[in-house]
């Protein structure tokens, strides 16, 4: 039996990526036969390693050195928008009719084992066209306060139809539970796994490290806001975003005129990094929305406290106050407060740092993995 | 200094394993440690580590292990930052380590010197299966004693020898006599190595050669799990080392290289010098001078040596800073070590190595080697470090130790930058800060500076930006003045990747009178501060629309262009410059430009800029916004294919600045992919019924018919009678009546035989690049040309670089011709030809060289300087050059015009066409009775070098061939370092260049004075110096060219 994940894209960085790929891995290692089929490729190996075992399918292979002798109707099709996939999907533009047949052509093949896809357009067309014996798992990676109004409609007609749904938090649960009729679905509430490492992170070096998409929900302005209010009072400190996105202009503009050029660094998103968070004090997730936060149980993982705002996902995760402050959304003064708590006592980082190692033990792969297994043993 | 991490002991733990690391001889690293990896030969992964007195305990987990993937194979590796410098030094492990981690469930063997092997089957040993080990490697003499212990009695061995693999030959070579094999267990076989007979360096594998009882000769791998040994050896072919080491398998290999092994015993900080201490017991008299060395780095710096006897031992001193160097052009690179020997009168280089120090596999540093030194009054430090042989190399930089920036901040049209740093003992007191623009001018600033408690200097800099903006663009460097020195600003924490786009800095926008000059902001350029001078963009695009007979392109204008008065917008043609208006109107916040489709399809077919231009003189481009996609995907899907009058076709797009261009081309309409695919059927067919090999000859775009491609066609078609050698030329060629000549010969550019013989060529034969003959159809694939091309070439090289590289076009060169073994040097090293690329034959247009000048009645002095692209953009940068400064004091040196009246002479002027084009009126007011400019379309270049008595110009290569001709040159280079620096050039000129280097002009007036005198004669020791760049100097070069051509078939 064949478990398939559908994803995006596995190549790209994304935190459904990584959820993915170490989902896959711990599987494969359990003796099960795991494939990822991704809509995309963008680069040749993927950004995490993956275990030889696990056979990888693109369907489009969007390199530069693949696309230079298209044919005229391969030209054509990728420039028609998707019909399949619904229109106010996050990444709708980065699909088309070219990948719509694909996966079709592709749905249409799978006949048997496990269909696990991620994004409520794939679960939809898992429901719509994946073979009837094939056991259909939905995830759900988003917040679904985060979804429009049309995606949740997607989610009240076509999810009651899957064998499974795996959802982020257990707050979200009665939500789901009465959109998708309120019975028979075994909803399980998975979250994100991590691998646990040895190393810890000695959190000796002042700098405080955030990482993600620049774009308007992961709220790095919110960050940039809060440190130029403590940045005079610790001259040691400094801070490092990793990340890209179309909002980087607009937080170049925010450090450059606040005079925070050299205690801000907006640096380039980087493979290594659980090597940067090793080399930090604590984590700041100052996002708008957050449905989960993957990087947050990394970060634990290695013993990295997060101070974060009280959003869907890091309300879940942290316990305030045991291991990492949570602030109430858009409380800018308050995150300032709770950072200047972490920079200046390096003993309560210590010990926030060995409680979130101990939370981040729940958040492990193989925790994490042992729930998914056991819902799919219960539906086969 | 012996150098070497090694891992000794190894431990098990409940979570991971341990690893005890340590480097005995060598101290003080451990400040420079930053972390401790584990390396599988992709990724690296960070591991948990301690410090303890000289000992790093690292630990790997579990899960870690896991993540290695390639074939659980990996190696432990540490990194270093000195200064501002990465470097990574492997950890060694001597023993076959074997162990099993029970609780783990893993074992772990070591595979070689520095790797290990993971696995997490049963026991996996590597036993060595080399019947013959070698456990002890002494010296003796001019040999060496090997002590071999045989570990298998099963073969009965009769007779022993040493027999070595040497690299490049294919049989194994017997490298002693037969001894016999006395004692069963252990052995001694003694063998001297210089006895190889071989040039160059020696990489030998080693065998133990026996000869069994039945008389067969079998050969043995030896195993070694020594420390690599060193030995030098004064061979006679000078000095020579040879390395012991044992390979990846742990077995037994020789390297041997012309090399001088040297001790460095310290390397001390005194005053501004980093002063090197070497330890020579041997060879203190022969060592005459040390100098630095870099194949990029067009000279070679001498350093500066003393003698000291203490205590018996003879040291030799080695200066590296101001005095001791004499060359120009330093700067900051990676240098190899060289020691210069005598030797029968003349004085070699060697290479340096270092005792003690065994091969690596990545460039290690020496330890407290981190020293600063002053060149130029330029402070650079460097850091003495090992290549992975064993050689000295200097890594030197420009930077700062314990600098940190603190703040940089706009505030009301000043910017403020702030910091500290620890100011270097022996460099004096702080005495200016300044700013440094790359055209040489300095503008000074307001500063304030405090000495604080811990020693550092708190500096703060207030920077005017309107004082700034003296030029439309410009790059100014902040400059720290010591009594003994300068150097840059810099900021050295904390280690961000990429540091130019993860600091960001705020603009600052200088307007004058409500008008909009110039941008003003910071930025990161490896760590040094640097402040711009840009002009930011102005006009964003916000729509696009494909009309029936017209484009309209909406734009906006940003704020500070709010002042600017728009006079016109304008097509710029990227290559010509020439400009093409189009109608525009105004519109509440920005304009509508439209552009009229009829008027496109007249332009010719290349790449237009959208610009516009406000009566201020500036000139804008139209910029898309940042972050636009929405617009960005109009221009992208509707902005491909407009179609226009005629077969033109037209495109909007966006250029890499993210500017608004539009292109013109003509579209491989099907019938022209229909004339390709004809004429590739007719050329299958052609082929067949000729007899001789088609040639294509062209030059220069087909544009001309002057130089080897002309020359060689003119040898093929009446010396050597070829009948299929074709020249290529546009219907626009300059030369086209001189061409037709030879009617049958000449075939038009793009013309139905040109794809034909496209087709069916054999060669393609081109002076100065691939599109002398290649049909524009193919231009778009050059990359992917298969044509074979013979390179004629159209100058010498030397004096300039240039950015060609063997492998261009797909790798088709067959052959490059140079006119000198010394060019030819430069190809190889340079340029990454191959050998077989290379022909020395000379060029073809040097057969047609002839001197006229002894004709004239009116002598002519030739003054042609090249051109310098950094200060050729800018109508006020050009005027206020040092460039025009020179030209104008000589053209106008009333003392000159003297001489040269009295003798009937006259200077004729020949600046550059990119000059001519710009500038020509500054320089036309100079014209008189003596002075004259020279007009290019009335006397070609050719025929000025053959008229002119006396050449005078800076960096222009035609210098050569004019002094072949035995006349006089000399080189008015005011501007060398400069040059150097920004252009490079392949040769040093104060040894090479064939006349006198001067940087006056009033030197220029004497030299020309004095060969006016002499009635041009030239001089014998600048003739002499021709031989290196000729080998040959009769008229047989295309017979030369032609003959390597016809050799290429032989060789296949």
């Amino acid at each position: 039996m064949i478990i398939r994940f559908l994803v995006f894209n596995i190549w790209g960085m994304g935190g459904t990526s990584r959820t993915v790929c170490n989902l896959a891995d711990y599987l494969v290692e359990k003796e099960y036969k795991v494939e990822i089929i991704s809509v995309r490729r963008t680069s040749d190996k993927p950004m995490l390693p993956l275990s030889k075992k696990i056979k990888i399918i693109s369907l489009y292979d969007a390199r530069y050195e693949e696309n230079k002798n298209n044919s005229l109707w391969k030209k054509w099709m990728l420039k028609r928008k998707s019909k399949m996939i619904h229109k106010e999907e996050d990444l709708y533009g980065m699909f088309s009719l070219y990948t719509d047949l694909k996966l079709l052509k592709c749905l249409k093949n799978i006949k048997d084992g496990v269909l696990i896809t991620t994004i409520p357009s794939f679960n939809m067309l898992s429901v719509k066209h994946a073979g009837k014996n094939v056991i259909k798992i939905g995830q759900e990676h988003k917040e679904l306060e985060d979804h429009s109004e049309k995606i949740v409609h997607i989610i009240e007609k076509y999810y009651k139809d899957l064998d499974g749904l795996t959802i982020l938090t257990e707050e979200s649960l009665p939500d789901y539970k009465n959109l998708t009729g309120n019975g028979k679905l075994p909803i399980c509430v998975l979250g994100n796994g991590t691998k646990m490492v040895y190393h810890k992170a000695p959190l000796d070096r002042k700098v405080i490290i955030s990482a993600g998409r620049f774009s308007p929900e992961k709220g790095f302005d919110n960050l940039v806001n809060a440190f130029d209010l403590i940045a005079d009072k610790h001259k040691e400190w400094i801070v490092k975003i990793f990340g890209q996105g179309e909002e980087y202009f607009k937080l170049e503009k925010m450090i450059g005129e606040k005079g925070l050029n050299e205690r801000i660094f907006l640096c380039p998103s980087t493979k290594i990094l659980t090597e940067e968070l090793s080399r930090s004090a604590f984590y700041v997730c100052s996002s708008n929305r957050e449905g989960f936060g993957m990087i947050i149980i990394e970060g634990m993982a290695i013993g990295v406290p997060c101070v974060s705002f009280a959003c869907q996902g890091p309300k879940q995760i942290i316990s305030d106050g045991i291991d990492g402050f949570l602030v109430e959304k858009g409380d800018i003064l308050g995150l300032a407060e709770k950072m200047e708590l972490m920079m200046e006592s390096f003993a309560l980082r210590e010990e926030m740092g060995e409680k979130a190692l101990q939370k981040a033990q729940k958040y492990s792969i193989e925790k994490v993995g042992e729930k998914m297994e056991e819902l799919m043993v219960g539906l086969i | 200094m012996f150098q070497r991490f090694e891992c000794g002991t190894i431990k098990e733990t409940e979570k991971g394993i341990e690893f005890y690391i340590t480097n005995i001889r060598v101290t003080d690293w451990e400040k420079y440690l930053d972390g401790v990896y584990i390396y599988d030969g992709e990724d690296r992964i960070l591991m948990s580590y301690r410090l303890s007195e000289n000992e790093i305990c690292a630990t790997i987990g579990c899960t870690e292990l896991e993540m290695i993937r390639k074939e659980m194979r990996f190696c432990i590796v540490l990194r270093f930052y000195i200064g501002n410098r990465e470097y990574w030094c492997d950890v060694y492990h001597n023993k076959k380590n074997f162990r099993i981690f029970e609780k783990l469930g893993i074992s772990l063997s070591g595979f070689d010197r520095t790797d290990w092997l993971l696995s997490r089957d049963e026991k996996q040993s590597r036993e060595n299966e080399q019947l013959f080990y070698v456990t002890d490697i002494k010296k003796e003499g001019s040999g060496y004693n090997l002590q071999v212990l045989a570990q298998n009695q099963s073969i009965v061995l009769g007779n022993i020898a040493v027999a070595g693999k040497i690299r490049g030959e294919k049989n194994i070579k017997l490298l002693t006599e037969f001894q016999e094999y006395k004692d069963e267990m252990a052995f001694c076989i003694n063998w001297a190595p210089l006895e190889w007979e071989t040039n160059g360096d020696i990489f030998t594998d080693i065998y133990v050669c026996a000869v069994l009882e039945d008389g067969e000769k079998q050969y043995y791998r030896m195993a070694y799990d020594g420390q690599e040994m060193i030995f030098a050896n004064q061979s006679i072919h000078g000095p020579w080392i040879e390395y012991f080491y044992a390979t990846n398998k742990r077995e037994l290999s020789v390297k041997g290289t012309s090399a001088v092994l040297l001790d460095l015993e310290k390397v001390e900080q005194v005053e501004e010098n980093m002063e090197f201490f070497w330890k020579c017991q041997e060879m203190g008299d022969e060592i005459k001078k040390f100098s630095l060395e870099n194949p990029n780095v067009p000279n070679e710096f001498f350093c500066k040596i003393d003698r000291k006897e203490k205590e018996g031992e003879v040291f030799l001193k080695m200066t590296i800073g101001s005095e001791a160097f004499n060359k120009c052009g330093f700067c900051g690179a990676l240098y190899g070590l060289n020691a210069w020997l005598e030797e029968d009168g003349e004085i070699t280089a060697y290479p340096v190595y270092l005792k003690n120090v065994c091969l690596k596999r990545n460039r290690e540093p020496l330890f407290n080697t981190h020293k600063w030194f002053i060149v130029d009054s330029r402070i650079y430090m460097g850091v003495a470090a090992v290549n992975k042989s064993g050689r000295c190399m200097l890594d030197i930089q420009s930077e700062e130790f314990s600098s940190k920036i603190q703040r940089v901040v706009t505030i009301g049209g000043k910017i403020l930058i702030e910091g500290k740093l620890r100011v270097k003992k022996g460099i004096g007191e702080l005495q200016n800060i300044y700013l440094q623009g790359i055209y040489g001018e300095e503008i000074n600033v307001h500063y304030k500076t405090q000495t604080e408690l811990d020693g550092k200097l708190f500096y703060s800099i207030q920077i005017d930006a309107d004082k700034v903006c003296v030029t439309e663009k410009n790059e100014f460097s902040v400059v720290f003045q010591y009594e003994k020195g300068k150097s840059e600003l810099f900021s050295t924490a904390p280690r961000i990747i990429n540091r130019k786009r993860a600091t960001c800095y705020a603009t600052e926008d200088v307007v004058r009178n409500n008008k909009y000059v110039a941008s003003v902001k910071c930025f990161c350029d490896r760590n040094s501060l640097k402040v711009k001078v840009f002009q930011k963009p102005l006009i964003f695009i916000t729509d696009f629309q494909n009309f029936y007979q017209e484009i309209h392109v909406t734009c906006i204008c940003d704020e500070a262009a709010k002042g600017l008065n728009i006079e016109r917008v304008v097509l710029k043609n990227i290559v010509t410059n020439e400009i093409e208006e189009t109608k525009w109107s105004k519109k509440e916040e920005g304009l509508l430009i439209s552009i009229d489709k009829r008027k496109l399809s007249k332009l010719d077919e290349n790449n237009y800029l959208l610009q516009i231009y406000s009566n201020e003189g500036k000139e804008m481009n139209v910029f898309l916004g940042k972050g636009e996609r929405e617009i960005q995907k109009n221009v992208k899907e509707n902005g491909e294919n407009i179609k226009l009058q005629g077969e033109k076709r037209g495109g909007v797009y966006v250029n890499r600045e993210d500017c608004i261009c539009v292109k013109i081309y003509k579209d491989n309409a099907v019938w022209m992919r229909w004339k390709v695919g004809v004429a590739r059927y007719i050329a299958k067919v052609y082929q067949r019924f000729i007899k001789e090999p088609v040639w294509l000859v062209g030059e220069n775009l087909a544009m001309i018919a002057q130089d080897n491609g002309y020359a060689f066609f003119q040898y093929c078609l009446k010396e050597k009678k070829r009948k299929r050698v074709y020249y290529v030329a546009q219907k626009e060629n300059s030369d086209l009546k001189k061409l037709l000549e030879d009617r049958k010969f000449v075939i038009y550019y793009d013309s139905l035989k040109h794809l034909i013989m496209h087709f069916a060529c054999e060669y393609y034969v081109v002076a100065h690049g691939i599109r002398d003959v290649m049909p524009s159809y193919f231009h778009k694939k050059i990359k992917e040309n298969e044509k074979p091309i013979i390179y004629l070439q159209h100058g010498i090289l030397g004096m300039k670089r240039i950015g060609f590289k063997g492998d261009y076009y797909n790798d088709t060169i067959k052959l490059f011709i140079v006119s000198s073994k010394q060019e030819k040097n430069i190809c190889l090293r340079y340029m990454d030809f191959r050998e077989e690329q290379i022909a020395v034959t000379g060029l073809a247009r040097f057969d047609l060289l002839q001197d006229l000048s002894k004709k004239n009645e009116t002598k002519e002095i030739l003054l042609m300087p090249t051109w310098r692209d950094w200060i050729i953009m800018n109508r006020d940068i050009f005027r206020e050059s040092s460039f025009y400064e020179n030209y104008r004091k000589l053209l106008e040196n009333q003392e000159l015009h003297e001489k040269l009246r009295e003798n009937n002479c006259q200077l004729v002027f020949y600046p550059h066409f990119e000059i001519r084009k710009r500038y020509l009126d500054l320089f036309e007011k100079f014209e008189n009775d003596v002075v004259k400019i020279a007009d290019p379309q009335k006397v070609t270049v050719a025929e000025f070098l053959r008229r002119a008595n006396m050449l005078v110009t800076d960096y222009s290569s035609v210098v050569y061939e004019f002094a072949r001709l035995k006349k006089p040159v000399c080189f008015f280079q005011f501007d060398k370092n400069e040059y150097l620096q920004k252009r490079g050039a392949y040769v040093s000129f104060e040894e090479t260049l064939p006349g006198e280097i001067l940087e006056d002009c009033q030197d220029v007036v004497t030299i020309i004075e004095e060969y006016v005198r002499k009635d041009f004669a030239p001089k014998e020791i600048y003739q002499k110096r021709l031989e290196k760049f000729f080998d040959y100097f009769d008229q047989k070069n295309c017979a030369r060219t032609y003959e390597s051509i016809m050799a290429l078939k032989e060789n296949g």
